[in-house]
């Protein structure tokens, strides 16, 4: 990359980034200049945009990095959440602002531990311990909370431990699935998977579990490819789902709302009903931040934030978000076809993949298009779960992006398994000249056959394709 | 690593997916949007159930009937006009389905898709909406009935709009009286008997069985019938009112001989009968103003000759819709063109912005051929002159032709159906009045009275 275009994209980073204050300027003196005046809501919104100024700055003049595609999607988003909850009631930001601060210090932490395959192959099985613990701890405290036992609080702080799993469970299975022709790998994932499930279930955060399963299908045929094994896992999903029907009617009653919300108006069709009605009285540009109804009605910073965004946002904005997730998912796509391993390109599309899933499950339950499930909407819902997992999420897509490393030959070990001796730039094949400092070169001719001999769970796709190592074109 | 990358595609379909999920979400918001915001849970628009904060309905003088003032839903001063306008304009809490105020809710509060409710809240005031009734003829008409049941409409042939429209029972939304549900003086109180009524023709019915033969029976004006006070079908009995002797087409029509229009009908058979039937739009649906008229049916596919003759004379199992009945004379009277009726002229948004909603277009269900529309229309006129005389409607040229609906418990329904054949007061006029026996000695003053008062106009 040539120095004049090095400038060209930090002028356009920086000039993204004025857009974004100017227009977080905006709706913070809204929510600001509504009402009493309160010292502790500028210092917080004044606060948020220090906060994104010295990440950029820092991120850029000393880390060398010159792309900043999803942290500006991240907070322009942690924006919009910040000033819902403050619209809503004051004392929310300062929780809020806090949470999104422990969002970014988790993604800059994941980048760090990311950065390293070296360490993710070692930490695999203890996030793994650490993901079932965490659940087995949420059964064990679990609080009843709308209808779910997803909650714990731990010295005054509720945390939902599935929010903070979710990166568990990527993790681990793209790390875990790299190795897939190794079947024993497979079965312990396959065990993990099953306890994360089936752990939720037993919260009955049904939502959260239809999350899991879709972010398993991702990364289970990301790395096998063998579409008849994965039709094998949903049928039999399905027919599981059937069983639980039949024999737990409770657990279909949550779900006999659906398609009937109009007709339980002011009980268990009030959540939907209230959004649709709030949502279509706001129309494309809303009626502006605070004048909304919805926002008095249970959960409306939460899981009917959509229905906020469209009624004092206007349905506009609302949908520009949401096609931005869509947006996410096509970057991550993109950025999978030339990382480093496909260890990063499985991360990358199960994470974008989660994010625009929860995304769907939860704008087409309030809106009653899919069953209501209760899951919260990523960056916009308020809440510190939430908020740290939707941070974590986009670390593993910017962690896929290759120039998010570009020093990265120095630190990785070359007889790691994810050791990519060639890295594929743009379209071009560039040899790396690698350091050795372990001093023990393997030829990738050697490797490559050493590969081969795993089979893997798609039997029909045996070539060397599923190897790591970007060799083919 | 390339099949792992290539895999990803698979994840465009999920996309694809999510966008179709995207899209039937906005065209759930286009098409519902002013449905879901017309909810009375909807409190940027109801306060304590009321509609607090929405526009004005005016009658075509500018008198306002409805509006809203310090969140509070009202009506007009003068009682007789409110309990007259009621099925037109509707009440606060939508019990009558069909007025203005429920099916117009969403443009009264000043909804539309672009700005949701911002105009409300902004000028705190919704769009207007301007009517065609008259609000004083309304009340004459209300005042006629007298406390019997009943309904009365009045429109323009020529451009559709309704000048008149009074269902009765009615009652005063300020001042809604605790037996209403109970007391069978209010028996059927919020349907409007005019747009959702369906009732036994009787006579009236005649006409349409007169259109059949001048369509069918090419030598039908120079017949003659032979009334004995009753007609023998050859299954059965149809009988006449009276013994009309030795009638012509013409005067069978004036005396409506029930005879000579079995004998008629008969002659037609089941499909002619039901072909005209469904040409002068029976068992079909049309919709004014948002409201889906209730379906005059005719069907006599099955029936005995006893029974078609009994149709033909408009008893049987015939119902008939009075608006839709409206429209039928609409097309007599204006030369085969059937002229739709409409209530609401247009609307008016707070910043001024006019959408007009009334426009003078033809019926999609009631059609009729031009040269027949105005044989029918000088037989009908001829009924007046001839038998009831010009006195009943003294200084217009009215036409027209009553109808005494027996009726299986009670008291005849007394009908009059008609119209002006003056140009200058294009006006037609169905008015049926419950248990009130003979056609012409109860609707017929009725309409006289509200005829007179809508073309002194």
């Amino acid at each position: 990359m040539s120095s004049n275009e090095g400038l060209n994209k930090r002028f356009n980073t920086g000039f993204m980034l004025c857009l974004i204050t100017l227009f977080q300027l905006v709706t913070f003196s809204t929510v600001l200049f509504n009402g009493e005046f309160n010292p502790i809501l500028l210092a917080v919104f004044a606060g948020y945009i220090v906060v994104e100024w010295v990440y950029f700055i820092v991120a850029s003049a000393f880390c060398n990095q010159n792309n900043f595609e999803l942290e500006v999607l991240a907070f322009l988003f942690s924006g919009i959440s910040l000033t819902i909850s403050a619209s809503v009631y004051d004392d929310y930001a300062p929780k809020q602002f806090v949470a999104i601060i422990l969002g970014l210090v988790t993604f800059i932490a994941m980048l760090l531990v990311l950065r390293r395959t070296d360490v993710v192959m070692k930490l695999r099985m203890p996030v793994a311990v650490a993901a079932i613990l965490l659940l087995a701890l949420n059964l064990a405290l679990a609080q009843y909370n709308k209808g779910a036992y997803n909650w714990i609080t731990i010295g005054g702080f509720s945390i939902q431990p599935s929010e903070i799993v979710k990166l568990a469970f990527i993790f681990v299975g793209a790390a875990s699935l790299d190795k897939l022709q190794n079947s024993r790998s497979l079965t312990k994932y396959l065990i993990f998977s099953f306890a994360c499930v089936g752990a939720l279930f037993l919260m009955r955060d049904f939502g959260t579990a239809l999350i899991f399963f879709f972010t398993f299908i991702i990364i289970a045929f990301m790395r096998s490819g063998d579409v008849r094994t994965i039709a094998l896992v949903c049928v039999a999903a399905a027919l599981g789902a059937i069983m639980i029907i039949y024999f737990r009617p409770t657990v279909a009653a949550r779900f006999s709302t659906y398609r009937h919300i109009w007709e339980q108006i002011n009980d268990a069709g009030m959540q939907q009903t209230r959004v649709l009605i709030y949502s279509a009285s706001g129309g494309l540009l809303g009626l502006g931040i605070g004048n909304g109804k919805l926002k008095d009605v249970f959960a409306s910073t939460t899981d009917l934030v959509f229905g906020m965004l469209c009624e004092e946002w206007g349905m506009i904005i609302a949908f520009t978000v949401i096609l931005a997730y869509v947006f996410i998912l096509l970057y991550a796509i993109k950025v999978a076809r030339t990382t480093r391993s496909a260890f990063y390109a499985i991360a990358a599309c199960a994470a974008a993949g989660l994010i625009l899933f929860q995304t769907g499950l939860n704008i087409f339950g309030v809106t009653d298009i899919v069953p209501l499930t209760g899951v919260t909407l990523p960056f916009i819902s308020r809440g510190g779960s939430s908020m740290i997992c939707s941070w974590g999420l986009i670390a593993f897509i910017k962690a896929a992006d290759i120039r998010t490393y570009p020093k990265l030959s120095e630190t990785i070990l070359p007889d790691h398994p994810l050791y990519p001796p060639d890295v594929k730039i743009g379209r071009k094949n560039v040899k790396r000249t690698t350091a050795t400092q372990s001093g023990k070169d393997v030829p990738i001719s050697k490797k490559r056959t050493s590969a081969q001999k795993d089979i893997p769970v798609g039997k029909r796709k045996n070539s060397s394709g599923d190897i790591p190592i970007s060799k083919k074109k | 690593m390339n099949n792992t990358t290539k895999r990803a595609y698979f994840l465009y379909i999920f996309i694809l997916v999510f966008i179709v999920g995207l899209g039937a979400m906005v065209y759930s918001f286009i098409a519902n949007g002013g449905d879901w915001i017309s909810n009375r849970v909807n409190r940027h628009i109801y306060t304590n159930g009321q509609i607090a904060s929405a526009g004005t309905i005016y009658d075509c003088n500018g008198v306002a009937l409805a509006y809203s003032e310090d969140g509070v839903r009202k009506y007009n001063e003068d009682s007789a006009v409110r309990k007259a306008t009621l099925h037109t304009v509707g009440d606060t809490a939508s019990y009558i389905s069909t007025g203005v105020q429920s099916v117009y809710s969403s443009d009264l509060s000043g909804y539309d898709f672009v700005n949701g409710v911002y105009n409300l809240k902004k000028y705190n005031k919704g769009n207007d909406i301007n009517l065609t009734i008259d609000a004083e003829i309304c009340k004459k008409a209300y005042k006629a009935f007298n406390g019997r049941k009943g309904t009365i409409g009045v429109y323009n042939y020529k451009t559709g709009e309704i000048v008149c429209m009074v269902s009765c029972p009615t009652y005063d939304p300020n001042n809604k009286p605790d037996d209403i549900d109970t007391n069978p003086d209010y028996e059927g109180v919020y349907l409007n008997r005019f747009l959702s009524g369906l009732y036994t023709p009787g006579s009236t019915f005649k006409v349409v069985t007169a259109i059949s033969a001048l369509e069918n029976i090419p030598d039908i004006q120079s017949r003659t019938f032979d009334c004995t006070g009753e007609y023998k079908t050859g299954d059965g009995v149809v009988i006449c009112n009276n013994v009309h002797g030795k009638v012509d087409f013409e005067k069978a029509l004036n005396r409506s001989c029930n005879s000579a229009f079995a004998q008629i009908a008969i002659e037609l058979g089941k499909e002619k009968l039901m072909t005209t039937a469904g040409e002068l739009g029976f068992n079909a649906s049309e919709k004014i103003n948002g409201v889906s008229l209730a379906k005059s049916k005719f069907d006599v596919s099955t029936t005995t000759l006893t029974d078609l003759g009994w149709a033909g004379i408009g008893q049987y199992t015939t119902l008939v819709n009075p608006c839709h009945m409206l429209t039928v004379m609409g097309a007599i009277a204006n030369g085969g063109t059937a002229v739709k009726p409409y209530f609401v002229r247009d609307i008016v948004s707070p910043n001024g912005n006019i959408t007009t909603i009334g426009k003078t277009e033809n019926s999609t269900i009631v059609s009729l051929d031009p040269t027949i529309a105005n044989t029918i229309n000088k037989l009908m006129r001829s009924n007046v002159v001839n038998y009831y005389s010009d006195s009943t409607f003294p200084g217009l040229k009215m036409c027209g032709k009553t109808g005494t609906a027996q009726i299986d418990n009670g008291e005849s329904h007394s009908w009059f159906v008609g119209f002006s054949q003056d140009e200058k007061t294009p006006y037609a006029v169905v008015c049926v009045v419950e248990n009130a026996g003979s056609g012409l000695a109860a609707a017929g003053p009725l309409v006289n009275k509200v005829m007179q008062a809508v073309c002194d106009k």
